[in-house]
């Protein structure tokens, strides 16, 4: 009986034999906005962060909008172009928990 | 594929802790390497246990061999990841801790540094923009490149990946041309903490890049020979993860090193 189900929703998923599940993964997913959206936010994003590095605010605001427009970048790229936003609870802890690493190291190097 | 084996699969324990094992001796023996022995023979015998224990575990799945991949149970935390994804984004963690220490480093000699130069004054900005504008490129044309040969079509599947093979190397070629004009201007890897800080965080990625090329290249060939069809391109999606994730790096360092 539990069988059955997990038959019925693993073809739910489309994640049937290997190969198929190999040609699934990140492709056709329903509601992403296409490649060419999130390249123009990318290109967006880059000119905002060059004009925010002329502009005269204070240093301390100007690293903070700048590393705030990075981060919103790097997470376009990883959400949808590497399709972090469509993949599986174990891949997303993979990828955001050396992040977690990356921002406490950078804060201990400099402020300790 | 019968229910024989679906039966088999499920009695089938797929969590492995033996790596655990390995994570532990490894460090340990190394250490004891350099310090004192017994903790060098205590980490072997961890390490060795480790090892031991894995091949066991290994041999007894091997009958089940080839339905491991496709008939994970579905409730399984990895079902639906070939072992190839799994490694590739377990690579790109270890390379994020990797450009973490880099760049935290550069920043923790900045914020101690008496004097640091501002934004513009030896970069060339407005190149580098370009540069990064190209990249960006890149990465979209590498996930123009996935969702052609999901979709079964070989041509743009070929048009896309040359096209990023040919904008890397485009990057590659503006990076060692900015590096022999800032190295006339007298900005070398020795000239100064700025110097260093900028060459070793460029350099590495840049030489994460040209690795990449290589990879690229491969991957290249091997479409235009058609070796990848609708239902076998994992390595395009492959190369395509670690392609983004060098952009991601870059997008940092560019907002790091060059605006701020």
């Amino acid at each position: 009986m539990s069988k059955k189900t997990g038959a019925a929703k693993t073809q739910k998923k489309g994640k049937g034999s290997g190969k198929s599940a190999v040609a699934e993964s990140g492709s056709g997913h329903a509601g992403a906005p296409p490649y060419v959206i999130v390249f123009a936010l990318l290109a967006v994003l880059t000119v905002i962060e060059i004009y925010v590095s002329g502009w005269d605010i204070g240093k301390s605001n100007q690293i903070l909008l700048l590393m705030i427009l990075a981060s919103s970048k790097a997470a376009l790229v990883a959400l949808y172009y590497m399709h972090l936003r469509y993949e599986s609870r174990i891949l997303r802890w993979i990828a955001v928990i050396p992040v977690a690493f990356a921002v406490g190291l950078a804060y201990v190097m400099v402020v300790v | 594929m019968g229910t024989d084996t679906s039966g088999k699969l499920a009695e089938v324990d797929f969590n492995s802790y033996w790596p655990v094992y390995l994570g532990i001796g490894i460090p340990l023996l190394l250490a004891g390497l350099l310090v004192y022995f017994d903790v060098f023979m205590i980490g072997f015998v961890i390490f060795a246990y480790g090892v031991y224990g894995w091949v066991r575990q290994q041999e007894k799945l091997r009958p089940l061999e080839g339905h491991l991949l496709s008939e994970k149970p579905d409730k399984h935390i990895l079902a639906g990841i070939t072992t190839r994804k799994m490694g590739m984004w377990i690579f790109l963690a270890s390379e994020t801790m990797f450009f973490s220490g880099l760049i935290g480093a550069s920043l923790a000699l900045r914020a101690h540094a008496h004097s640091w130069p501002e934004p513009g004054e030896i970069l060339n900005v407005p190149l580098t923009a370009t540069n990064t504008f190209i990249l960006i490129c890149s990465s979209m044309t590498m996930v123009e490149a996935l969702k052609s040969i999901q979709e079964g079509n070989q041509r743009m599947l070929r048009v896309y990946i040359l096209a990023t093979l040919l904008l890397g190397m485009t990057f590659i070629g503006i990076q060692a041309w900015e590096y022999s004009l800032l190295i006339h201007e007298g900005l070398t890897p020795s000239e100064s903490l700025y110097g260093t800080a900028f060459f070793t965080q460029t350099g590495f990625h840049g030489a994460h890049v040209s690795g990449g090329l290589v990879a690229l290249f491969i991957v290249t060939v091997k479409a235009f020979k058609g070796g990848y069809t609708q239902d076998n391109h994992e390595e395009v999606e492959l190369m395509g993860l670690y392609w983004h994730f060098v952009d991601v790096v870059w997008i940092f360092l560019f907002t790091i090193v060059y605006l701020i």
